[in-house]
């Protein structure tokens, strides 16, 4: 995953703009949506924090250095968007469990059902700054280093953020263990 | 590391994939496409207000002389040879049903094999009297024409991809003497995704439009100088199907495409198991359809390579994205599981194994790891 952060689609993307926003929607738009969902607590407004990043990828097209840093760029206007949209809620905001029936009834990399909802839970309930830390480090397999530089903070800041992160989702888990 | 932090990448892969498996890509493309147009506009008024209010007054006054005059001098008449008829296919890759143009029902259809069939309305298959060249095909495509070498090839060892189909007339853009319009999306009857493109060509490319098969380009489907296309890919699981009209580039632009997105609209695919047709989001795998879901990994893997080499980890966290999926209301409907093969390595690029166990039949599933490619099959890489 962390390829996907600083790589292009596997084609050379199409020189003129439109031709080459409608070449990464093709190919990340779902991926982008599943990211800003673990930031945003719905689907509708994680589409939103999507829909702007790839408007605002049109308009800067002509200033973009390199066409190939376009996916870079998505990544980071979906995690400042997702994070700014939380931040004008002004209110850290709880998860609400998706309904029963809803979690899956197999087991997936052996995670159980209830284990997968209450740690869903755990990481939702996060203090914003921690739950984009634990997104940027475990999702997109950031390093301190580049977490830091994406959420403008100082590296022991991350490190903090994280630890709390951890120390928090433990406590949460401890009843699965 | 820790069972947490494995959990957490787990967890984070699942859900963020269940979520983008939701969206529903063609209102979404609605949307962001006007979003974009009104982005170009408001950029366009920025820069030529003036022009602009000048041309708005002059079509103002057009459109005065236009209503004066009456509306149906300036209105096309409408074309019956854009009326469709519905027509089924035979074809063990599924079954089309769908709606095409009327003028085929007085051309015989070419059919090759069960992958091909195509209809022309004369034999030009260059310039032609206007409206008097059109050509209907269906293509299930097997491999693409290699332009480099001169030979064919697929992609894939096991199949070729939706998107790598996709990439190859992607790949068209920027050939000197032809010219691509954007993507667009269409859902079919069933839901189904299709991109559709139209391409104008000023000079032939052999093999351009994919092949039946594996041979020469001389068997592939080509586009030629004078012509336009309007084509549409749709995904219908483990292979691309392809439907597409050319016509003299001469002709009604506006309503080839209208009459393509019509066809796509009204397309239906039976004849495979119905967990076999379904595609994303709402992807249904059953024990015959294993070897689906793996077509299914090898692709999305191919996406996510960006071009650079595979890891074990990536083509996991792929198929992970399936088994949430599997694991939600309407997915698989009994007990399955997955396990790793021994020394699995996150970060290894080398061939390594994995067990699917469905309803009681465990399957070994050999992972054959090929740079930015990936082939799951029964038997050893």
């Amino acid at each position: 995953v962390s390829e996907l952060t600083t790589a292009s689609t596997s084609a050379d993307l199409p020189a003129e703009p439109r031709a080459a926003v409608t070449a990464l929607f093709q190919h990340h738009y779902r991926r982008l949506v599943g990211l800003a969902s673990l930031m945003v607590d719905d689907r509708g407004s994680a589409e939103e924090v999507v829909q702007d990043a790839f408007e605002g990828l049109y308009r800067s097209w002509g200033r973009l250095r390199d066409p190939h840093s376009a996916v870079t760029y998505l990544n980071r206007s979906v995690v400042n968007g997702s994070s700014s949209r939380l931040r004008r809620l002004r209110t850290e905001r709880t998860f609400d469990p998706p309904p029963p029936g809803t979690a899956p009834s197999a087991e997936v990399e052996g995670i159980a059902d209830g284990r997968r909802a209450a740690l869903l839970e755990a990481v939702k309930a996060l203090p914003r700054r921690q739950r984009e830390v634990v997104v940027l480090r475990y999702f997109l397999d950031l390093s301190e280093e580049q977490i830091a530089d994406w959420l403008g903070i100082s590296r022991g800041s991350v490190k903090t953020h994280a630890s709390r992160a951890i120390d928090t989702l433990n406590v949460r888990m401890e009843a699965w263990a | 590391m820790s069972n947490l932090d494995d959990d957490l990448r787990t967890l984070l892969h699942g859900y963020a994939g269940e979520q983008g498996a939701a969206v529903d890509l063609v209102s979404a493309w609605d949307e962001l496409d006007a979003r974009l147009d009104r982005s170009r506009a408001a950029r366009t008024r920025n820069r030529w207000g003036v022009a602009v209010a000048a041309a708005a007054a002059v079509a103002l006054v057009a459109g005065a002389l236009v209503t004066l005059h009456g509306r149906d001098s300036t209105m096309p008449p409408v074309d019956p040879t854009r009326s469709l008829v519905p027509w089924t296919g035979g074809s063990t890759q599924g079954k089309p049903s769908l709606g095409i143009p009327s003028w085929t029902t007085s051309a015989k259809p070419a059919v090759l094999g069960d992958t091909l069939v195509s209809w022309a309305q004369d034999s030009c298959r260059t310039a032609c009297p206007e409206g008097k060249d059109r050509k209907l095909t269906v293509l299930v495509a097997q491999a693409v024409a290699d332009r480099g070498t001169g030979g064919t090839s697929l992609l894939f060892g096991s199949g070729l991809p939706y998107s790598g189909y996709s990439a190859s007339i992607e790949a068209l853009r920027g050939t000197p003497g032809i010219t691509m319009s954007r993507w667009n999306f269409v859902q079919t009857a069933q839901t189904l995704t299709a991109i559709t493109v139209s391409i104008t060509a000023s000079r032939d490319v052999a093999g351009a439009l994919g092949c039946p098969g594996l041979g020469a380009v001389g068997d592939c489907e080509s586009l030629w100088a004078g012509t336009r296309t309007a084509l549409a890919v749709v995904d219908i699981g483990h292979l691309p199907m392809a439907i597409w009209t050319t016509e003299n580039s001469g002709a009604d632009a506006e309503a080839q495409d209208a009459e393509l997105r019509a066809m796509v609209e009204s397309l239906r695919l039976t004849g495979l198991p119905s967990s076999c047709t379904s595609i994303m989001p709402d992807p249904l795998v059953r024990t015959d359809c294993l070897p689906d879901l793996w077509r299914r990994i090898e692709r999305d893997s191919w996406i996510a390579s960006h071009g650079k080499d595979l890891t074990q980890g990536q083509v996991d966290a792929v198929w992970g994205t399936y088994a949430v999926q599997m694991g939600e209301p309407g997915g698989y409907p009994g007990a399955w599981s997955y396990a790793r093969g021994p020394g699995f390595d996150p970060t290894s690029t080398r061939d390594w194994t994995a067990v699917w166990t469905l309803s009681g039949t465990s399957t070994t599933g050999h992972v054959c790891m090929a740079g930015q490619n990936v082939v799951i099959q029964p038997d050893h890489c």
